[in-house]
C-alpha cells in the first residue's frame, strides 16, 4: 500500500492542475480523494483558490469558428477517388487564383479578403512538404 | 503513453476515403478545438484561424494512410498544432512583429467592453507568459486534456508539466491581480 498523500503534494497537484480533482493525473486521484475524505476542512480550502483560478480562467474569450474557415477546411477534404493529399492543393491553388483574378478585376477592392488567401496559400506552400509532420505510427 | 482505442480512427480514416459525413463530422468535432488552441497560443484570431486550417490540411493528408500507433488522432493534431503555433511565435521574434492594439471600441460598445473586461485581462495575462507554460495551461485547462496526453503533445516528463502548469498559474495570479491593482478593482 502506498504511503498517504501529504497535504504538502495535495497543494501542489492544486496549484499545478486546478482545483477539479477529475484533471490531476490519474494515478494521484485515488490518494487525494482519501485526503479530503481525512481533511475536508483543509483540503477544501485548498481547492477553494485553485477554483478561484479555474472560474477567472474559464472567462477568457473563445474562438468561435467562421463559417468561411469551416467551408474552406471542408472543401479541401479528401474526396472519394481522388489521389491522397491532392484535393488540398487543388482547392488551394484554384482559391489563391480565382483571389488574385477577382482582386484585379475589382481594383484590389477586397484587398483584406485578397492577401489573406495569399498569406494562407504562402504558408501552405511554405509549410507544405518539408514540415516536419509528428510521428504518425507506432 | 499508450493510447488505448483511438475515438477518432474510424472517422479519420473513412475521411480520408472522402465520406463527406465522416468529414462533417470531423470537423465539426476538432476545428473549434485546433482553432481554441491557437487562439489562446497566438492571441490572434486570424492568426489562429490560419493555423486551424493548416493543421486540419495536414489531418486531410495523413487521413487516407491514417493508423493509430504511439498517438491517437487527437494527439497528433494537437502537436501539429503547437508546432504550427511555435513557429509563428518565433517568426514574431524573429521579425519583431507586435500585435496591434485592440482598436478603440465602436460606439455602444463600452457595455460589451466592461463585461469581456475580466477576459481580455485574462487573454493579456495569457499572451504575457512564457509559450512553454502557457501551451501547458491551454492544453490542460482549455483543452481538457489529461495530464500524461498533454505531456505527451508537449513532449515532456509529467513532472516537468507539472512545474509549467505551476508556474503559470502562479504567474497568472500575479498578472491578473496587479491588472486588477492598476485598475483599481483590487
Amino acid at each position: 500500500m502506498s504511503k498517504p498523500m501529504t497535504l504538502e503534494r495535495f497543494a501542489a497537484l492544486a496549484e499545478a492542475f486546478g482545483g477539479r480533482v477529475s484533471q490531476w493525473p490519474h494515478a494521484e486521484r485515488a490518494d487525494a480523494e482519501c485526503l479530503m475524505a481525512a481533511d475536508p476542512k483543509v483540503a477544501e480550502r485548498l481547492l477553494f483558490e485553485a477554483r478561484q483560478l479555474d472560474a477567472a480562467l474559464m472567462e477568457a474569450p473563445t474562438f468561435p469558428v467562421p463559417n468561411a474557415l469551416r467551408e474552406a477546411v471542408i472543401a479541401a477534404a479528401p474526396k472519394a477517388g481522388a489521389r491522397a493529399g491532392g484535393a488540398a492543393w487543388w482547392v488551394f491553388g484554384a482559391g489563391w487564383a480565382t483571389a488574385a483574378v477577382a482582386g484585379v478585376a475589382l481594383g484590389l477592392a477586397g484587398a483584406a479578403q485578397l492577401t489573406n488567401d495569399m498569406k494562407v496559400a504562402a504558408a501552405w506552400s511554405e509549410y507544405g512538404p518539408a514540415y516536419e509532420i509528428p510521428e504518425l505510427t507506432g | 503513453m499508450s493510447p488505448g482505442r483511438d475515438p477518432d480512427e474510424d472517422l479519420v480514416r473513412r475521411a480520408g476515403r472522402g465520406d463527406p459525413a465522416a468529414v462533417q463530422a470531423l470537423v465539426a468535432r476538432k476545428l473549434p478545438r485546433v482553432l481554441n488552441l491557437a487562439g489562446r497560443m497566438l492571441g490572434d484570431p486570424a492568426e489562429a484561424e490560419d493555423v486551424a486550417q493548416e493543421a486540419l490540411l495536414r489531418a486531410w493528408k495523413q487521413a487516407p494512410g491514417w493508423k493509430s500507433g504511439k498517438a491517437r488522432f487527437d494527439t497528433w493534431l494537437h502537436r501539429v498544432t503547437l508546432n504550427l503555433c511555435y513557429d509563428r511565435l518565433r517568426r514574431r521574434e524573429i521579425t519583431g512583429v507586435q500585435l496591434p492594439d485592440r482598436a478603440d471600441p465602436a460606439p455602444g460598445a463600452h457595455e460589451e467592453m466592461q463585461a469581456r473586461q475580466l477576459g481580455v485581462r485574462v487573454q493579456a495575462a495569457l499572451a504575457a507568459l512564457p509559450e512553454r507554460q502557457r501551451s501547458a495551461l491551454a492544453l490542460c485547462h482549455f483543452q481538457e486534456i489529461g495530464a500524461m496526453e498533454a505531456a505527451d503533445i508537449m513532449g515532456v516528463s509529467i513532472e516537468a508539466l507539472e512545474s509549467l502548469l505551476a508556474r503559470g498559474r502562479r504567474r497568472l495570479r500575479e498578472l491578473l491581480l496587479e491588472t486588477a491593482r492598476e485598475e483599481g478593482l483590487a
